[in-house]
């Protein structure tokens, strides 16, 4: 199988874009400010009707400017990427350039130490409020934020002694070496370039996988062991950090900063680069960099009312993105990109999978799983929602290798048992004990730590990545490299990433979507993202597995392949409870079944005896009286 | 503190208070419907000073009349923002995050047409009426002040019974409660969405007109006001009406007194402090009901 | 009355509905029963206009009516009582009939004290319950106001889906009991079930969908001793 990065095509595109970008910047400040102003005045050429090839001090700086807020721009994408939403980076801006102000006019620190310093300073006081501002929930967040922003505006004024106040904090070095404005140029390529690389390392990490699961779907995320918090918590932090350095490189570019420079506008600005780029991809930063700061640039060639005609085109280009490009411009790129090759190349065949095969493969796949010895009991378990008794005194064990189907009409209470013991909802009384172990009390995260294995009745998969990268959340639960192993990619890393990777698309396999592996979930029909749901559970490696009506919404071929899998996840010792409303493939199935009505038992045993009890028909018929058959012969 | 500079702190307190809870009645009213919070609602603000001085001082309007042809003119704007901004968002699924660029992208047009149109510098707004000041006590007390309180409170009582009594108010809490219920049940939730921005500006529109001489009329005047009418909003409880009120006087009255305790520059960092462990403790708001969709 | 014709519909993208024709005719009880994931809440949805339709017609009284906005429709008479109840919890029962009406309220602006009344004295319970809040009554009252804001838009066609749902066997009993006299009266009904048997005893005629198709449908009476109605929901014999 030919070997594509784990995001597939679009990060070779991605790839191809950042080196180019690269090569350009590297080109030096000069060619650089001349390819910008170039293209800048192309796009005003049909008013001016002129156009600039020439380079000037302003226009470098512009591009200094522009590198600088990229810097930004990638820390506040890796943090919106995660779901959270913060209009505060203007103030960790302000954090990093004060700071780097202080430390070399004020302590005359190295200037390479004072930029670590400025980045430190900036991530821990993100710490500090992330740390408790983040469970505060995303909308109150926001509020910290935009605090953060008028607290931190109101500090420097209200320390004028040592910040300048108003007046501003002037004279700030550049670095001996580079410093000149030409010169300098070449440390915020760096820093730009290195910030650039660090994102993409974990953007292709197991942390930013998480990041992605938690902003697209909590509750799956948990249930592969991920905590929301988190990988939120991380990514404001280092957010914040970017934001420092960004701050600590303007410093000196200007050589003097004022608190106006940060205020509530640039924040909102920064929020802008990163949405109207496509929040949560590479490239989006730096073409929303690009947009934002030009514009007004461009508008001052054709207008004397720079200012104000400038935010009026800022304002036209936000409504007409959401129109056409709801999700930024990337997306919208990609998606047209699609388009185009959809049309060009015809839709392969799919070759129809045999179930026998399906068995055949995920049985391999499993053959390396320790045998698996641990059982789920479950003890009287209560749970009251709303007055009513949902779950009313149940008793139920899963044995290792064993299918037990729970059935029950709508409303029985069966999807509330699930998350009962599942830890989305607490159980009001009864225990809950997995190979031994009680998990009542945990939260589902840590359910899925100790091997609870869990699908949903609406297929739930992370929406924004491609397959592979939503069974690669799965196996991340087990890997042993750190974050900053990750982003300098460290052999432990990269092994994990390579393996990971392998699995992935062997799990893919073995359940009939290796054609899906590299696209994005949107493109799944609702059968295929269950499958790609049990393979998710599947790389899970859980002991004991709960399904939530799986075979819902699959076609009866499918249900073949599902059965095919379940008997192969049988084989290995894992426990199943299923959940189902599709009688025949209970029927076909389960080892045991279990029927409850109003929360209650009302039946137990072997499937085929449980479907002719009276209570049983009386449950899904609602009268005593089953509708007469003909034929059915009475032992 | 003597009685006579508390008195005096109230009233200013209660005054600039007064201004945030009608921008949090707006934001409130938009979000019951609509599920956004409105980041142009700053702007309606700012339109109903600046269509007020175009109104009233340029074109020389009798002010009663100026003030209801200022309310409709931002009324219709408002009402536009739903189909050209909202409903786009809306439609592309995207959940939080495409209505907050289009509603600030529609906000940046407000703001600039009106800077482009009628420049940039600050008006003066002359008074409407002159309804004098009281000595009580020892306590100067602004007479037009007292009245833009008053305005508030009666408009949040107007706004209360009006959602409380009349069908089509019964519709706008049916379809915040349960939107796919109510459209099932027959009602029209776009329609009614254009209404409650239509309200939500017209509200804070006339508070803008109404407020003008005490405040500033200028261009630039929106994004601050639309922020602290959403703090006094997320402080009150959003949708709540009564929470509205109770939080934008609550916010004016922590800002005239921490200003006056520790000076301009915690000003801030009090009101969010305030903001913040409020929310800790509530996260709906003080008079907050459910959860908040947005954001 | 009602006629839908290939009608293909479902959720986003996704096709629930694969191509269903059905009828229904003026004063009669239409019920449709079968499994869960069958497609039936997804077909009312689409009648009532709040799904999209992806292809096919829906006509009402000769009238096309596929692609109209929900309130157009609500006001043309197709009345739509929810899947579990949902009846407006944070408002009293009085409010809820009241909003029941919206649709047609301008329609029957001078009469709505009398409309009240009147359902009030089809339903002795709901008229004690006056200003009480919809949310804090039991899910079986909630199912019969439910049904109640639905007859305050002065329906040609009730449709009413899982009214049975999650209640206890006594409550599905007494809102059966008020479907019976709401036939008995004339009003021409739509009625999707899970308890088949209920349904079929009460209906006229049944249509039986499975995986988005009908696959079965004929007079209630000869389809409630029908042992294939059985295998849709409890397995088919041949596997046993």
């Amino acid at each position: 199988m030919e070997r594509l990065t784990s995001a597939g095509r679009r990060s070779r595109g991605t790839l191809i874009a950042a080196v180019v970008t690269v090569l350009i910047l590297a080109s030096g400040p000069d060619l650089v400010a001349r390819l910008t102003g170039f293209v800048t005045s192309l796009v005003t050429a049909p008013v001016t009707g002129e156009v600039v090839l020439e380079a000037n001090r302003f226009e470098v700086r512009n591009v200094e400017m522009m590198l600088i807020y990229l810097v930004a721009a990638l820390g506040l994408n890796l943090l919106f990427q995660t779901g959270v939403i913060s209009i505060g980076q203007s103030a960790s801006v302000l954090v990093g350039a004060y700071t780097m102000a202080f430390c070399t006019v004020d302590f005359e620190l190295p200037f390479w130490l004072s930029l670590i310093v400025s980045m430190v300073v900036a991530g821990i006081v993100g710490l500090v409020l992330g740390l408790p501002g983040l469970r505060l929930g995303t909308f109150t967040f926001v509020m910290v934020t935009i605090g953060y922003v008028y607290v931190a505006v109101d500090m420097v004024l209200h320390f004028r002694k040592q910040t300048g106040g108003g007046d501003g904090f002037a004279n700030i070095p550049k670095p001996g070496r580079f410093d000149t404005l030409e010169s300098y140029y070449w440390v915020i390529v760096i820093a730009a370039v290195l910030t650039f690389v660090v994102i993409r390392n974990i953007l292709k990490s197991p942390m930013g996988r998480e990041g992605k699961a938690v902003e697209s779907n909590t509750v799956a995320a948990a249930s592969l062991g991920i905590r929301e918090y988190m990988p939120k918590l991380r990514a404001f932090v280092l957010a914040s950090a970017l934001g420092g350095l960004a701050g600590a490189l303007y410093a000196p570019l200007m050589t003097f900063v004022a608190p106006e420079a940060f205020a509530i506008n640039l924040s909102i600005l920064f929020v802008l680069m990163v949405l109207l780029g496509g929040r949560g991809t590479l490239l989006g930063p730096l073409i929303g960099v690009v947009i934002v700061y030009r514009i007004p640039l461009a508008v001052e060639e054709v207008t004397d009312q720079p200012g104000d005609v400038s935010l009026f085109v800022y304002g036209a280009v936000l409504l007409l993105s959401v129109h056409f490009v709801p999700r930024g411009l990337m997306s919208g790129y990609w998606a047209l990109r699609d388009r185009i090759r959809a049309r060009r190349t015809p839709e392969e065949e799919p070759t129809p999978v045999e179930a026998a095969e399906v068995h055949e493969r995920v049985a391999e796949l499993l053959a390396d799983w320790p045998r698996n010895e641990a059982g789920l009991v479950v003890a009287g378990a209560k749970k009251h929602l709303g007055g009513v008794k949902a779950v009313d005194g149940v008793d139920l064990a899963v044995e290792p290798g064993q299918v037990h189907a729970l059935i029950g009409p709508n409303g029985s209470g069966k999807t509330t048992f699930l998350n009962v013991i599942s830890g989305y909802l607490q159980a009001d009384e009864g225990s809950v004990r997995l190979a031994g172990r009680e998990l009542i009390g945990t939260r589902p995260e840590q359910r899925a730590r100790a091997g609870l294995g869990r699908t949903f009745q609406t297929p739930s998969v992370f929406d924004g990545m491609s397959c592979l990268e939503n069974v690669m959340t799965a196996i991340d639960i087990r890997r042993r490299a750190s974050l900053p192993e990750f982003v300098i990619r460290t052999g432990r890393a990269r092994r994990h990433e390579r393996e990971a990777y392998d699995e992935a698309v062997a799990i893919l396999t073995a359940v009939g979507l290796e054609r899906h592996v590299e696209r994005d979930v949107a493109q799944l029909t609702s059968g295929e993202r269950r499958f790609l749901e049990l393979a998710r559970v599947i790389a899970l490696r859980p002991q004991v597995v709960l399904l939530d009506e799986p075979a819902a919404g699959l076609r009866s071929g499918e249900i073949e392949l599902l059965e095919a899998a379940l008997r192969a996840i049988r084989g290995a010792g894992v426990g199943i409870l299923l959940v189902e409303h599709h009688v025949d493939f209970v029927m076909r199935i389960a080892d045991v079944a279990t029927v409850i009505d109003f929360g209650q038992v009302i039946a137990h045993g072997d499937p085929r005896a449980v479907r002719q009890e009276p209570e049983v028909i009386e449950a899904y018929f609602g009268s005593a009286e089953p509708p007469s058959h003909q034929g059915e012969v009475h032992a | 503190m003597s009685f006579q500079v508390f008195a005096e702190l109230m009233i200013a307190g209660l005054g600039a208070g007064a201004i945030y809870s009608m921008i949090a009645m707006g934001y409130n009213i938009i979000f019951a419907t609509s599920g956004v919070l409105n980041f142009a609602q700053g702007e309606f603000y700012m339109l109903g000073t600046m269509v007020g001085v175009l109104l009233y001082v340029t074109v020389g309007l009798p002010a009663a009349l100026a003030l209801v042809a200022t309310v409709i003119v931002v009324a219709v704007l408002a009402a536009l923002e739903h189909p050209l901004a909202v409903q786009p968002a809306a439609r592309s699924g995207e959940e939080a995050f495409g209505w907050v660029v289009a509603t600030f992208g529609f906000s940046i047009l407000l703001s600039s047409a009106t800077a482009m149109l009628m420049g940039p510098r600050l008006r003066p707004f002359p008074d409407i009426i002159d309804l004098g000041t009281w000595q009580v006590g020892g306590v100067r007390i602004d007479g037009y002040r007292i009245s833009i309180v008053l305005v508030a409170i009666v408009t949040a009582v107007a706004l209360t019974l009006w959602l409380e009594r009349s069908a089509t108010g019964q519709a706008l809490n049916a379809i915040h409660e349960d939107q796919d219920a109510a459209r099932l049940r027959g009602i029209p939730v776009s329609r009614l969405s254009v209404l409650s921005f239509a309200v939500g500006g017209a509200i804070v529109a006339m508070i803008g007109f109404l407020s003008a001489p005490l405040t500033t009329a200028s261009a630039a005047v929106g994004l601050t006001m639309g922020l602290k009418g959403f703090i006094a909003a997320a402080l009150g409880g959003i949708p709540s009406i009564k929470g509205a009120l109770v939080g934008g006087l609550l916010l004016g009255l922590i800002e005239t007194f921490s200003t006056h305790w520790a000076g301009g520059s915690f000003r801030n960092a009090s009101i969010f402090l305030v903001l913040v462990l409020v929310l800790a403790v509530r996260p709906v708001g003080l008079f907050g009901r459910g959860s908040v969709r947005a954001v | 009355m009602l006629e839908l014709r290939s009608v293909v519909t479902g959720y986003g993208q996704v096709p629930v509905v694969h191509g269903v024709d059905l009828a229904v005719r003026s004063g009669e009880l239409l019920t449709v029963i079968g499994a869960n994931g069958a497609g039936k809440s997804s077909l009312l949805r689409t009648i009532s206009g709040v799904n999209s339709l992806f292809s096919g017609s829906i006509s009402l009284e000769g009238e096309s009516i596929g692609g109209w906005p929900s309130a157009r429709i609500a006001a043309r008479g197709i009345v739509h009582v929810p899947e579990n109840r949902r009846v407006f919890a944070s408002r009293t029962v009085q409010e809820n009939l009241r909003l029941g009406a919206y649709p047609i309220r301008h329609r029957v602006r001078g009469r709505i004290d009398q409309m009240l009344e009147s359902v009030y004295g089809q339903f002795p319970r709901l008229s004690e319950r006056r200003s009480q809040l919809a949310g804090s009554m039991s899910g079986g009252e909630q199912q019969i106001l439910a049904i109640a804001m639905g007859l305050m838009a002065e329906p040609k066609l009730l449709m009413l889906d899982e009214p049975s749902l999650g209640l206890a066997p006594v409550y599905v009993d007494r809102v059966f009991e008020e479907i019976a006299a709401l036939k008995a009266a004339g009003t021409t009904i739509l009625l999707v079930e899970q308890l088949a048997s209920r349904a079929l005893a009460l209906a006229d005629r049944a249509v039986v969908l499975q995986h988005g198709r009908v696959v079965l449908e004929g007079p209630a009476a000869e389809l409630a001793h029908d042992p294939s109605v059985r295998a849709a929901y409890l397995g088919s014999e041949e596997t046993a």
